[in-house]
């Protein structure tokens, strides 16, 4: 009389496999998607004529007091370092040999959307060089792609003894990845 | 408990079990893609772009089922776009469906939708679609590239699973 409940415990154990495997029907197909991501390593200054207008000796004028003036727009993606820097050709007499001192041109970065903060910081005017200055060194997304753009005050302090009439000059800037 | 009893019991469990497995002598699910890989080419930070080369889509599915049950089709990428260590967001790939002859549910029709890893439901079957009626899926894809993405080639799988329900 026993030997009936096992049985067909047997059987239905049996068939427990056999309905798992049949119950759920499941079919896939794959397909391969792609991008290539171009690669970007760009510079743009939105403003590059610094006047300072008509200034005494032995004065300063700054330009974007009070906000900024002009601002420089670096972006790389690559995922190298980079870095950016500035120097001055020369602040010489339009008439003559004078030349006014580099290191009264000053430079200040005021605002950064940069992962890193501007060299020197932003509180203080930095002096220009002849040789190229250190401004801005990336970090963490910047090397990403993410667009780093610096926003500049500048100043100028006129010599005492400085000779009257229009000084010019150039500033260069300098993005650069390390290698 | 008697002998007959038991008998009876065992006898009609047993055809329970066997009619709950029985399945139509032709029983077979189909699904056929068109093989058009979903490739974007070269794209710039930034830059969005929808592949829809055929008109309003980019490739075609088709699902067929003479199960006599209902079933879906699901969707879902095996990874994010990958290129060695780097990936692109999964919210900026998304997909969108329509299907000119289906008359079931379909989950998010002709709405971008981004991948996800795990799958996502695009479509329920309809009355009288168990029956060996071919339904058609037309997708189109959209990718829009980060403003800070490394440059690179990246890579995925799109898995499109086809199930019976129980």
């Amino acid at each position: 009389m026993r030997t009936v409940p096992r049985a067909f415990i047997v059987a239905f154990l049996a068939l427990c496999p056999a309905f798992a495997s049949h119950a759920l029907d499941e079919k896939y197909e794959d397909l391969s998607a792609s991008v290539e991501v171009a690669p970007i390593f760009s510079f743009a200054l939105d403003n590059s004529n610094l006047a300072f207008g008509q200034l005494s000796p032995d004065k300063t004028a700054i330009l974007g007091e009070g906000t900024f003036f002009n601002q420089v727009t670096c972006r790389s993606n690559d995922g190298r370092a980079w870095y950016l820097k500035a120097q001055v050709l020369s602040l010489r007499h339009l008439d003559s040999n004078h030349v006014l001192p580099v290191s009264s041109f000053k430079w200040r970065v005021v605002d950064s959307t940069g992962s890193a903060e501007p060299v020197g910081g932003r509180s203080e005017f930095h002096p220009f060089a002849a040789e190229p200055v250190l401004i801005y060194v990336s970090q963490g997304k910047d090397t990403q792609g993410q667009p780093v753009i610096l926003k500049f005050q500048y100043s100028l302090t006129t010599p005492p003894d400085a000779l009257a009439g229009t000084y010019i000059g150039e500033v260069v800037f300098t993005m650069t990845e390390s290698l | 408990m008697p002998r007959q009893t038991v008998l009876r019991r065992a006898i009609i469990l047993s055809l329970v079990v066997v009619g709950l497995n029985a399945e139509p002598a032709h029983a077979a699910l189909t699904l056929t893609t068109d093989h058009r890989s979903v490739s974007f080419g070269l794209m710039q930070l930034d830059e969005e772009k929808t592949l829809a080369e055929q008109g309003s889509f980019h490739n075609q599915i088709t699902c067929a089922s003479t199960g006599g049950r209902l079933w879906y089709l699901k969707i879902h990428v095996l990874q994010p776009l990958t290129a060695g260590a780097e990936t692109v967001p999964l919210e900026a790939f998304k997909w969108a469906v329509t299907t000119p002859n289906g008359k079931g549910n379909v989950a998010h029709s002709n709405q971008l939708t981004p991948f996800n890893v795990v799958p996502d439901l695009v479509y329920i079957s309809g009355a009288n679609e168990a029956a060996g009626t071919t339904v058609t899926f037309q997708f189109r894809y959209s990718l829009k590239v980060p403003s800070a993405q490394l440059t690179g080639v990246y890579n995925t799988t799109i898995r499109f699973t086809f199930t019976e329900i129980l």
